[in-house]
């Protein structure tokens, strides 16, 4: 019973990554229901009025990526489908904006959208919470130049924007993996100024995020890999989320296993 | 199986691989992964503000448009790198005071809206399970975090209990969640590995 | 003026924010519309820091040839060349690019993708059914675990349901309440601290009073 306890990590590892590449060659194809949460986040970017623009904010860097990549891609593919105007900004999660780029710029060409006139990105900018005051009192002053180094208030997209309030604004989409994140997108921008918002959250923060969501604060949340893969369906693309489910059931199982096995070892030698 | 033939996806593979030879022990491979890795990190922030922000504040806003302000900003800035000046070193502490009470003053004006919306979203009608168990979960575990209240008497002990449950309910799920969230970083690395590099399942 | 103007500075310009906010005159004014760009501005260049604390540390490990030395002069490399392309082709650049989107963000997402191996091995090893509170840890842990993939929908139709739902919808929720108001009063109390110019911290040394 004590081998039970001391089984070496690395086999651990060696069984993970196993189960992850089997899976992935060997789909086992187990459906995904999909939740109330899904379906009220995807009506609610659904239902924005048919000019809607939505700021896209990507809030994430490379460690992130994994999840919230298919989160954006989901997104834009959303809203170019319901043909919204897309302005992608973040602040101080330096590397998002370049990651979104080249999805942003495919899916874009799929929908014929042009850059600066349905979409545009913006990039990051420093300041976090403050800078997203000073986008609420002006927006292009706040943002200075968009990605490509452009002046942002040369663009026709922009000037429907000049101030992130609800004026303008219809929504704000956030991906969000840390601080600052979607918190503080409602605290100094949606909630003071009465804007909509929807966000995606990696797993690891869904438990931390429900509070909001109850109280409505967060009108809709994609939660997670899961919730994206139930996004995917509901958009009608399923995508990597959905794709990475059958391994996240197989690792699901893997880890509840050892756990189960270290603790009838513990169990065992305990009562010794 | 298609082995890529593409420098960018071999790139890529390398680097992944390098890092996971972390998990058989720390070696020189990884080492050097983790050093790249923090040296372009670090340098890519310092680019991107510079060209799209702070350069155009400074050529843009303060010289082409004549909004000199904007050089007062410039200045502040600077003036943390008087912390390597031991002589006066204590300038530095001007932009710092400036941040942390500039960020408080934000703090104190827009959070308190937030989380009294939480609290607000607590005191719900109780006339549904949801609506008692949440009432009763938020109000025990504020009570557990009470740690002025006296938890010999039974009725703040007995709530704090509970809100003590409810404690280890949602770090539970946390770490549920968490694990899930990990291997679907992997999954992402894997994709890459086997369907980009190896090209397994490609004619 | 080492001390006190700083601390000053600090009162004055959460005053200034605070007076804006609250009052009719203040946001009338737009006190702090400028301030803002001064504060995102100078905050912006004051990331710099990172890179030029960066190049001290390792430039002194160098120096005194300590242990690893080696990877610190790869890394002064790796940041100065990678700066020096970015100064001639900015981020856009087509190399610059190519080194982001193929070793940068792939280096971090491989990295942080290692947690997976790490958080599973520590799971297996530390997560024991000692006591009460442990139970319910593990059992709540194992439980979301399956609800959030569709495999506990395999083992019971409902499970989804139960773990969405209920567990995270409910229990998880109120929980998770309590904890997030514990750490707004503890920040409010924080920020009052600074107001009242009470918190030092960021003026260096032991910080409070």
């Amino acid at each position: 019973m004590e081998r039970l306890m001391k089984i070496d990590r690395r086999i651990i590892y060696l069984l993970g990554a196993a189960i992850v590449f089997l899976t992935m060659l060997y789909p086992l194809g187990l459906p995904v229901a999909i939740s109330d949460l899904a379906r009220q986040t995807y009506n609610e970017v659904e239902n924005l009025p048919d000019d809607a623009v939505v700021i896209l904010s990507p809030m994430y860097d490379s460690g992130a990526m994994g999840e919230l990549n298919p989160m954006f891609v989901a997104l834009f593919r959303h809203c170019a489908e319901r043909g919204y105007k897309i302005i992608i900004v973040n602040t101080q999660w330096v590397q998002g904006p370049q990651i979104v780029h080249k999805f942003a710029t495919e899916i874009a060409e799929e929908y014929g959208y042009v850059y600066g006139e349905d979409w545009i990105n913006l990039g990051s900018k420093p300041g976090a919470a403050i800078f997203l005051q000073t986008a609420v009192k002006d927006f292009w002053e706040a943002c200075i130049e968009d990605f490509n180094g452009q002046p942002v208030e040369s663009y026709p997209i922009m000037q429907l924007v000049p101030k992130v309030t609800a004026e303008y604004v219809d929504a704000c989409l956030v991906l969000n993996c840390g601080t600052p994140g979607a918190p503080e997108w409602l605290a100094y921008v949606c909630q003071p100024e009465g804007i909509k918002l929807v966000i995606g959250e990696i797993q690891m923060s869904v438990p931390e995020s429900m509070p909001y969501v109850q109280s409505g604060q967060y009108a809709g949340m994609i939660a997670g890999s899961r919730g994206c893969a139930e996004y995917e369906q509901l958009i009608g693309h399923p995508g990597q989320a959905l794709k990475a489910q059958d391994t996240m059931s197989a690792i699901a199982l893997m880890v509840t296993l050892f756990i189960i096995l270290g603790n009838i070892g513990y169990l065992a030698t305990r009562k010794k | 199986m298609n082995i890529s033939t593409d420098p960018a996806i071999w790139t890529q593979a390398i680097c992944i691989l390098a890092v996971y030879t972390y998990l058989y022990k720390d070696n020189p491979i990884w080492r050097l992964a983790e050093t790249v890795y923090l040296a372009l990190a670090t340098t890519y922030w310092f680019v991107f503000y510079f060209f799209t922000y702070i350069q155009p504040a400074i050529v843009d806003k303060a010289i082409g448009e004549g909004e000199w302000h904007y050089f007062l900003a410039v200045i502040l800035g600077l003036m943390i790198f008087f912390r390597y000046i031991p002589s006066v070193a204590w300038l530095a502490r001007y932009p710092m005071s400036f941040w942390v009470g500039y960020g408080t003053g934000y703090i104190l004006s827009f959070e308190p809206a937030v989380w009294l919306t939480q609290i607000t979203s607590t005191f719900l009608a109780l006339n549904s399970i949801q609506n008692i168990l949440i009432f009763i979960g938020v109000l025990s575990t504020l009570t557990y975090f009470f740690f002025t209240l006296a938890k010999e008497n039974p009725v703040v002990g007995g709530v704090a209990e509970v809100g003590k449950w409810y404690i280890m309910i949602a770090l539970g799920s946390a770490f549920g969640n968490t694990v899930l969230y990990r291997w679907n970083l992997f999954v992402a690395r894997a994709n890459t590995l086997l369907f980009d590099w190896l090209g397994v399942g490609q004619a | 003026m080492r001390k006190e103007g700083p601390m000053i500075v600090t009162v004055l310009s959460s005053l200034v924010v605070l007076f804006s906010n609250y009052f009719f005159l203040g946001q009338q004014w737009g006190l702090t519309d400028r301030l803002d760009y001064w504060f995102n501005i100078s905050y912006g260049i004051a990331l710099a820091l990172g890179f030029v604390n960066l190049t001290i540390i390792h430039w002194k490990y160098v120096q005194r040839r300590r242990e690893g030395w080696v990877y610190s002069v790869i890394l002064l490399l790796v940041m100065y060349g990678y700066l020096l392309l970015g100064i001639v082709e900015q981020h856009t650049g087509p190399t610059f690019s190519w080194i982001y989107d193929n070793m940068m963000t792939v280096l971090g997402a491989a990295v942080f993708s290692l947690l997976a191996f790490l958080i599973s091995s520590a799971a297996y090893r530390a997560f024991r059914i000692r006591t009460k509170e442990a139970t319910i840890l593990l059992v709540c842990a194992i439980f979301i675990l399956l609800a959030r993939a569709p495999i506990g929908d395999a083992i019971w139709s409902r499970w989804s349901y139960w773990g969405n739902e209920w567990f995270m919808g409910v229990l998880n929720t109120a929980g998770y309440r309590g904890i997030l108001l514990g750490a707004y009063v503890g920040a409010f109390a924080v920020a009052l601290r600074i107001l009242l110019g009470l918190e030092r911290a960021h003026l260096g040394g032991t910080g409070t009073q």
